[in-house]
């Protein structure tokens, strides 16, 4: 690991059990900040998995993983400070308007009040939800609920944008909008790491696409690098 | 400071979502108010035994209801992922924690001082006018207490498929000290007299396990919530 210029994602031979089942087996994987790595995979491959992981919600079984230098999970605090996750359900409070969940998100963030390049109205606004802040998640529909973590993603910025499923549920509007804001966070120097089964995607030009098979990582043979290469 | 502002934010989060709702409220206010009757029938007619049993039965209603109100705020979070996006927030643990307890404490603090009139009322129980703050403070203590170790067994469940049996199950072996002495701080406020001396030990030995609990539970829940 290079201490200078710590890689954005690392893990070294990455093991995960859930209950009985190896679901991740000996994942290598790098990632070099800035960078956008696509992962496939057919359903219960271990993607969200893989995902969770990353967002540190779940321990290594073995093996070692860093986010940005930092090791989890002894350090996971300070890779909770640049990571976001895109669930794919959303993760909002039902209970809550959209734009309460958005505050509760800043404040969570230790971000309330401070400068940044985009506030609550424009991040809503941006996802085409500033009609409707003020109403009550529940009342959303799928496609609301993912627009609403995007704006999330959007107002907190991270240096890692964790994205689980980023398309579903969304309409053609949607998904370009989530091209969108994918391409600028790329362009802002952000490392987007995206589990998709939307192979039309493509044209984002990710840095590199790898699927998980069996809990195994592996490049697919049009990717540009291989897993353990700094994507 | 941020830990602060992040507990500060997840009660309102709590106490918002329970105004909305309401779905805490109505099962706690019915099910503490249906214990109440419910005890006194089986209690039968005698005057004085109703009185004496007054203060054990209050308590008993705001344990059962402590293990609703907390279960009740981490069901909420489990809707739509949203807990699992809570935990992805860089906010230490024990923040959390303290966030969800504060929102629970005040809730059953204020489920039991609308019972204790009622209990009262009920069962025929009276406390002297020196023995209401003593009354008041049992009433703050004691459900501290509760609120403290329900959220937290409430966390350690959340996840589970038996969640509603375990609960209960875990929480009330460990809440005994703080059922003793709440009730019997009451007992002794109710009696008046010399008792309220009596009740100040009652209320300083509370205390005493309220912050024990509150500082073993704070400062382990990162076990109950990650991996």
């Amino acid at each position: 690991m290079n201490a200078a210029a710590p890689l954005a994602i690392e893990l070294r031979d990455v093991t995960r059990r859930l209950g009985r089942d190896l679901v991740l087996r000996g994942v290598n994987l790098e990632v070099a900040a800035g960078r956008l790595v696509v992962l496939r995979g057919a359903n219960g491959t271990g993607k969200t998995t893989l995902l969770r992981l990353l967002a540190t919600r779940l321990r290594p079984s073995s093996g070692e993983a860093f986010l940005f230098g930092h090791a989890l999970p002894a350090r996971s605090q300070l890779a909770r400070a640049r990571l976001g996750l895109l669930s794919v359900v959303g993760g909002s409070f039902p209970m809550l308007d959209a734009r309460e969940n958005l505050l509760l998100a800043l404040d969570l963030a230790g971000r309330r009040g401070a400068a940044a390049p985009v506030d609550v109205g424009a991040a809503l606004d941006t996802v085409g939800l500033a009609s409707t802040g003020g109403k009550l998640v529940r009342t959303f529909s799928s496609g609301m609920k993912k627009r609403l973590a995007l704006a999330r993603l959007l107002l907190l910025d991270p240096d890692l944008w964790l994205l689980d499923e980023p398309y579903a549920a969304l309409d053609d509007a949607g998904k370009l909008l989530m091209d969108d804001c994918v391409a600028a966070a790329r362009a802002r120097g952000r490392t987007v790491f995206m589990a998709s089964h939307e192979s039309d995607r493509d044209h984002l030009g990710p840095d590199a696409v790898l699927e998980l098979a069996g809990g195994v990582l592996r490049r697919l043979a049009a990717a540009p690098a291989a897993p353990a290469d700094p994507a | 400071m941020n830990d602060i502002r992040a507990a500060l934010a997840v009660a309102r989060k709590d106490f918002l979502q329970e105004l909305r709702s309401r779905a805490t409220t109505v099962a706690t206010l019915f099910f503490s108010g249906i214990t109440l009757v419910m005890m006194a029938f089986g209690l039968g007619r005698d005057p004085g035994l109703m009185a004496s049993a007054a203060p054990g039965v209050l308590w008993v209603a705001v344990a059962f209801a402590g293990v609703i109100a907390a279960a009740q705020s981490f069901q909420a979070d489990l809707e739509e992922g949203a807990l699992e996006q809570l935990l992805t927030f860089p906010v230490a643990r024990a923040a959390l924690y303290l966030g969800k307890l504060a929102a629970n404490w005040v809730y059953l603090a204020v489920l039991g001082a609308i019972m204790l009139p009622v209990a009262f009322g009920l069962y025929g129980a009276a406390a002297p006018p020196g023995g209401w703050w003593v009354l008041g403070l049992a009433i703050l203590l004691g459900s501290l207490g509760f609120a403290t170790i329900a959220t937290f067994y409430a966390g350690l469940t959340a996840n589970l498929q038996a969640r509603e049996a375990l609960l209960p199950v875990l929480m009330f072996p460990v809440i005994v000290p703080v059922m003793l002495g709440a009730v019997r701080a009451t007992e002794a406020a109710v009696a008046g007299g010399s008792d309220v001396q009596l009740a100040a030990s009652w209320l300083q030995l509370l205390a005493g396990f309220d912050l024990v609990y509150l500082v073993v539970c704070s400062s382990i829940f990162h076990f109950v919530v990650d991996d």
